[in-house]
C-alpha cells in the first residue's frame, strides 16, 4: 500500500515543435481536472515555432499545488530522440517511459539504470498505416498515456477532454487513434 | 454550486476582469500577455465589449484613461518593455484619478531582456514608476484562482478610489494552466461606476469629493462639461497653479488611499503564531516558500510565512507585529532584492534579514528556501 501522503505525480511530455506535445499535455492535464484532480500544466520551447525541443509538464495531486514546477519526472513520454536524450537524466527511478520509436532511435545508457518500465510503439508510422497522416500520432500517445495513468483519470475524461480540444473535428479518427493507444498497452503490469 | 475549472493565468486574468465588469480593453501584444489580449478580443465583443488592438503602448493606456472617462470600467495588459512606455499615462490616470486596471505580466528585464522566463523585477517601477509623488494600488496574486478572484478587486479599488490599480504577475503563472474553485456570484462583490447625482441643469465639479470622500463620475461627452488635466486643478478640473490648490490636491491624492488601507490592504499568512523564521514572498514564489514551510515544519522548525497580496501600500504595521516576534527573515525574491528595502523599513533593525534572490529567469525551488531556513536554525542554535 501507498503511504496516506498526498502523492504530487509529474508528468513530462517531450518532443520537437510541431509534434502537438504541447497541446497533448494541455488535453491531458483538462481531462485529469475534469477527474476532479488539482492540475498544472506548464510548457516551454525554444524561440523556433517548429522543430526545436519542446515540453508540456503536468503536476497532479489530490490537494493544491505549491510549487508550480515538475521536481521528479514520474512519466516520461519522448516523441522524439532530441526529448529523450534532454530528459531521461532527470527522470524517477522506475519512471515509465513512452517512446515513439518512429523518431526515437536509441535510448540513452543511463535508462538502464533508472527504469525498466518502457513502451516502445512506433506512434508516428502507426498514425500514417491507419490515417494516411502522422497527424494522430499525438492521439495514440494520449491512449497509452491514458492506460498509463488509469489510476488517476478515467479513459471517458479523456475522451471528452479530447473532444472539446478539438471541437468535434476528426472525431472518429481521434476516437480510433486514442483506442489504437489504450488497447495496445491495455495489459501492461504497471501504471501511475 | 461552484464550479472547479482549469484554466491558464492569463485567459481567468480576462474572465475575472469582464465578470468585475470591464468592457474595453485596449493594448498592444507582448509575451507573456499577449493571452490576455487574446482573450479580450474574443470575449468582450460578445458581452458588449470593445477591444482595440493599439499602435504601441503608450497609445494603448491613453484610450484607458479616455474610455473610462466615457463610462467604461477598462485595463490594459503588457510586459515590462510595454509597462516602461504606459508610465506617463499611469502618472496622468492618478492626477486625473481616472479609474482604470494595467496588468504588468513581468518577464526577465531590463529592456526586452527574457521574454519567456519569470522575473519580479517590476515591483519598483510599479511602485515609482511614473514621476511625480503620487500614490498607488498595486496587487500581486500567486495562484490562477488567485488571479481571477484579486482582477476583480482590481477593479473594485480603481472605481471605489478613482485610481491606476497596478496587477502585477510573474511569467509563470500568465502562462500556466491550472485548475481552481471558480467562486459563487454571492461570493463576489463588484463595485459599480459611481455616478453624479448632481441634476443636469446643476453645475457638476469632477474633483469634489462627496460626504464619504469619494469623487463621483460623470460620462464624459454626456450632460455635464467638465475638464480634464494633468496639471494642478481644483474642484472644477480647471488648472489652478496656487499653492494651497496643489498642496490641497496632493495631501487628497494620498489620503484616499491613506485613509482607506484598512479595505485596500490585503496580506495571507501561514503558521506565523509560534514563529522565529519568518519568510515573506509574493507571487509565485510564495508558492515556492509555501513548498518549503511545509517541509520545513515537518521537521519540527517554527517557521511562518507571510504574503502581502497588496504589495502597495505596503502592509507595514501587520508586518511590524510579525517582525517583533522572530528572530530571522528570509525574502527570496526574483530579482536582486526590491521589497527587501520596504522589510527592513518594516523591521527597524531588530530581526535579521536575510535575502535570496535569483536572476537567471528560473523560480526559486523550494530546496533553495529550505537551504537557507536550516542556516538560519543552525546560526540562531549557535547564539
Amino acid at each position: 500500500m501507498r503511504a496516506k501522503k498526498a502523492r504530487i505525480y509529474g508528468i513530462r511530455l517531450g518532443g520537437i515543435g510541431g509534434q502537438g506535445n504541447v497541446a497533448l499535455g494541455i488535453i491531458f492535464a483538462n481531462a485529469m481536472a475534469k477527474a476532479g484532480r488539482w492540475v498544472i500544466q506548464t510548457q516551454s520551447h525554444g524561440a523556433q515555432v517548429r522543430g526545436g525541443l519542446t515540453k508540456s509538464d503536468i503536476i497532479v495531486s489530490e490537494h493544491p499545488i505549491d510549487y508550480p514546477e515538475v521536481e521528479s519526472i514520474d512519466l516520461l513520454l519522448c516523441l522524439h530522440q532530441v526529448a529523450i536524450e534532454a530528459f531521461a537524466e532527470d527522470m524517477d527511478g522506475n519512471a515509465i517511459l513512452i517512446l515513439d520509436t518512429t523518431y526515437v532511435h536509441s535510448i540513452p545508457l543511463v535508462v538502464e539504470r533508472i527504469t525498466r518500465r518502457i513502451i516502445k510503439m512506433p506512434m508516428s508510422k502507426l498514425s500514417v498505416k491507419h490515417f494516411n497522416n502522422e497527424m494522430f500520432a499525438n492521439t495514440i500517445a494520449l491512449g497509452v498515456l491514458t492506460r498509463c495513468c488509469k489510476n488517476i483519470v478515467d479513459k471517458e475524461y479523456v475522451i471528452e477532454a479530447l473532444k472539446e480540444h478539438f471541437r468535434n473535428r476528426f472525431e472518429e479518427e481521434n476516437e480510433r487513434a486514442f483506442a489504437l493507444g489504450y488497447e495496445s498497452v491495455a495489459n501492461i503490469p504497471f501504471s501511475l | 454550486m461552484s464550479e472547479f475549472i482549469f484554466m491558464q493565468g492569463d485567459e481567468a486574468c480576462g474572465m475575472g476582469a469582464i465578470k468585475a465588469g470591464c468592457r474595453f480593453f485596449a493594448g498592444y501584444p507582448i509575451t507573456p500577455a499577449t493571452d490576455i489580449a487574446e482573450y479580450m478580443s474574443r470575449e468582450l465583443p460578445k458581452v458588449g465589449g470593445k477591444f482595440m488592438q493599439m499602435e504601441d503602448e503608450i497609445s494603448s493606456i491613453s484610450a484607458v484613461i479616455g474610455a473610462s472617462l466615457a463610462g467604461a470600467k477598462a485595463m490594459t495588459a503588457t510586459s515590462g518593455p510595454g509597462f516602461s512606455l504606459m508610465q506617463e499615462g499611469i502618472g496622468y490616470a492618478s492626477m486625473t484619478e481616472t479609474p482604470c486596471v494595467i496588468v504588468d505580466v513581468q518577464r526577465g528585464g531590463p529592456s526586452t531582456g527574457l521574454p519567456t522566463k519569470p522575473s519580479q523585477g517590476d515591483v519598483m517601477q510599479a511602485r515609482w514608476g511614473t514621476h511625480g509623488d503620487h500614490p498607488v494600488i498595486v496587487i500581486y496574486p500567486s495562484t490562477v484562482g488567485e488571479v481571477y478572484r484579486y482582477i476583480i478587486t482590481a477593479f473594485n479599488y480603481a472605481e471605489r478610489y478613482r485610481t491606476p490599480v497596478i496587477f502585477l504577475m510573474d511569467e509563470v503563472l500568465g502562462h500556466m494552466r491550472e485548475t481552481f474553485v471558480l467562486p459563487d456570484d454571492n461570493e463576489i462583490y463588484i463595485q459599480p461606476r459611481i455616478e453624479t447625482k448632481v441634476k443636469d441643469e446643476d453645475i457638476y465639479h469632477p474633483y469634489l469629493p462627496n460626504e464619504e470622500g469619494i469623487l463621483p463620475m460623470e460620462r464624459f461627452g454626456s450632460e455635464h462639461r467638465f475638464h480634464v488635466s494633468g496639471l494642478v486643478h481644483d474642484e472644477s478640473g480647471f488648472p489652478v497653479p496656487s499653492e494651497e490648490t496643489a498642496k490641497r490636491l496632493l495631501r487628497r491624492l494620498h489620503d484616499k488611499i491613506k485613509r482607506n488601507e484598512e479595505d485596500i490592504i490585503l496580506w495571507d499568512e501561514e503558521k506565523c503564531e509560534d514563529a522565529e523564521i519568518l519568510l515573506i514572498a509574493y507571487g509565485v514564489t510564495a508558492r515556492s516558500a509555501m513548498a518549503a514551510l511545509k517541509e520545513a515544519r515537518d521537521r519540527k522548525v517554527k517557521i511562518g510565512l507571510f504574503k502581502p497580496i497588496t504589495l502597495w501600500p505596503f502592509p507595514i504595521h501587520r508586518l511590524r507585529e510579525l517582525l517583533c516576534k522572530v528572530n530571522t527573515v528570509i525574502v527570496p525574491e526574483l530579482n536582486m532584492g526590491q521589497i527587501l528595502y520596504d522589510v527592513a523599513r518594516a523591521n527597524r533593525g531588530r530581526s535579521e534579514i536575510i535575502p535570496l534572490n535569483k536572476v537567471n529567469g528560473d523560480l526559486i525551488t523550494p530546496e533553495e528556501i529550505l537551504e537557507a531556513i536550516y542556516l538560519a536554525v543552525k546560526e540562531n542554535e549557535e547564539l
